[in-house]
């Protein structure tokens, strides 16, 4: 599919924020042939963060500003079993989720790019700060968004070349000052919004409230390296290995989680130097051009805001060039050619 | 009041001629097209077909598109479409409720409508399909 503006019709889903109701503007500018669409992903109490009864208003209107049509797709099922229920197994089994990567892998580049195309749609478009860069040989990468500290590839990095070739991200392309400008310019309802933070399916008491009704909570106890017990806890879902705060442990000095394991219920903690690792293992492996094969000279990102750090691909051994603290299992590892991501996987 | 009062039992059965009209060549022209609920027992204006494999959500933008409007389950309040408990509470099981629509006829429906609702949905329900055997 070529990129031409030219009647190429764009599926946009529009959260109800800022970016997303500027991407819809600035392609409707850019000539496409815009429809918007807003998820209904989550049924229960909460409402709050993205996605809540209030923000499909919010882009509702905004579609109705710029005179686009809009629907609400009704994915809370999905959602439930793709995103909300894995994310409390990992708790429970002493790993730590992403669930904002598991939406996007099975929703919104699932499930919606799935529909936009069964409806004849060229392109899916969101407002992810992340840039697709199309070469002249056909090929489809994904690089960084302009504004680093805004930059989202991480939470895209399971796109694969079938994806990439039907998206569009127009506000990767802008720092987020430039987006809430073009907002104010087109006099938009969501351009002085509050960025939303928290995962969007957590109420007001917090996840420890939210997994204690949903998930077995069994306690256990809290040992030192040794393996000599120093405390009790609640249940391994409130610990990520390397959690700081709130062990519930006096001692001298700074203590982190070092390990949790779920089968017997213990959490071990350590000094920072007991975190340390030269190499990690990671499953589910993908790349995003495709091709599987040892990669050199890469820089490895383990958290959504998390500073690179220079690493190799070697199987699904990634080795440091200096140790680093350990990734909590379950959280996403994304891998980087100077900007341009090459893939990413799950840390073990 | 009066003159609709009048009016009814005409309108009815008018309706009522229409929404079969449409049920029926929607049935005649779509396999594995089922009708939900019993002509006899609901409201003259009440069409409501499924599309075996068809995710009714889906067809609902496709015939917004084509200038049909249509609707499915029940709305709640954030517009989006909630599965029916009608549907449920009928025996229908769940996949056939979520490839359910309804088509709803009145006063002011005319054949024309009919016709244009006839041209345009077994086109658009094939189209899914195939799209939807494709990926």
């Amino acid at each position: 599919v070529s990129v031409t503006p030219e009647s190429a019709r764009v599926l946009v889903a529009m959260s109800g924020g800022v970016d997303s109701s500027v991407a819809a503007a600035l392609l409707l500018e850019q000539g496409y042939d815009v429809t918007g669409v807003t998820l209904k992903l989550w049924g229960g109490e909460s409402d709050s963060g993205c996605c809540s009864v209030s923000d499909v208003e919010d882009a509702r209107r905004v579609a109705a500003q710029l005179g686009i049509p809009h629907y609400v797709f009704n994915f809370t099922e999905e959602f439930d079993t793709a995103v909300v229920a894995p994310y409390v197994d990992a708790y429970a089994d002493g790993r730590t989720p992403n669930p904002c990567v598991e939406c996007n892998r099975s929703l919104k580049f699932g499930r919606l790019l799935e529909r936009a195309e069964t409806l004849g749609f060229d392109f899916l478009a969101t407002g992810h700060h992340a840039r697709v860069e199309r070469a002249t040989d056909g090929s489809v990468r994904l690089r960084r968004g302009v504004d680093a500290a805004k930059d989202q590839s991480y939470v895209l990095y399971m796109l694969g070349p079938r994806e990439l070739a039907r998206t569009l991200l127009p506000v990767g392309e802008l720092t987020k000052a430039e987006v809430r400008a073009h907002a104010v310019r087109l006099g938009l309802r969501t351009a002085s919004k509050p960025e939303s933070m928290d995962v969007c399916f957590i109420t007001r008491g917090g996840r420890e409230e939210f997994l204690a009704g949903r998930a077995h909570v069994r306690a256990g106890a809290i040992v030192d390296t040794q393996g000599a017990t120093v405390g009790a806890h609640a249940g391994v879902a409130n610990f990520t290995v390397g959690q700081r705060r709130g062990l519930g442990v006096a001692v001298g000095e700074r203590r982190y989680v070092v390990d949790v394991d779920a089968a017997t219920a213990t959490v071990t903690i350590g000094r920072r130097d007991d975190l340390l690792r030269d190499t990690m293992e990671l499953r589910d492996v993908v790349f995003t051009d495709g091709r599987v094969s040892p990669r050199c000279a890469l820089t490895a990102q383990v958290r959504a805001h998390g500073e690179p750090v220079a690493a190799a691909l070697d199987g699904t051994t990634l080795c440091f060039d200096a140790p680093q603290p350990r990734v909590a299992p379950g959280q996403v590892v994304a891998l980087y050619d100077d900007d341009r991501l090459v893939g990413g996987g799950i840390a073990t | 009041l009066r003159a609709t009062c009048d009016a009814r039992d005409a309108d009815t059965a008018r309706i009522a001629a229409l929404r079969d009209r449409l049920v029926d060549g929607l049935r005649a022209a779509i396999p594995d097209t089922f009708e939900n609920g019993d002509r006899s027992a609901k409201v003259a204006g009440n069409a409501h077909v499924g599309f075996t494999g068809v995710e009714a959500e889906t067809l609902l933008v496709a015939l917004d598109q084509a200038g049909v409007c249509a609707a499915a389950g029940s709305s709640c309040s954030s517009g989006a479409t909630e599965p029916s408990h009608v549907l449920a509470a009928m025996g229908l099981a769940h996949g056939d409720a979520l490839s359910s629509i309804r088509l709803s006829l009145g006063y002011a429906s005319t054949s024309a409508d009919v016709d244009v609702a006839l041209e345009v949905i077994p086109g658009a329900v094939t189209r899914l399909r195939r799209a939807g055997a494709a990926a």
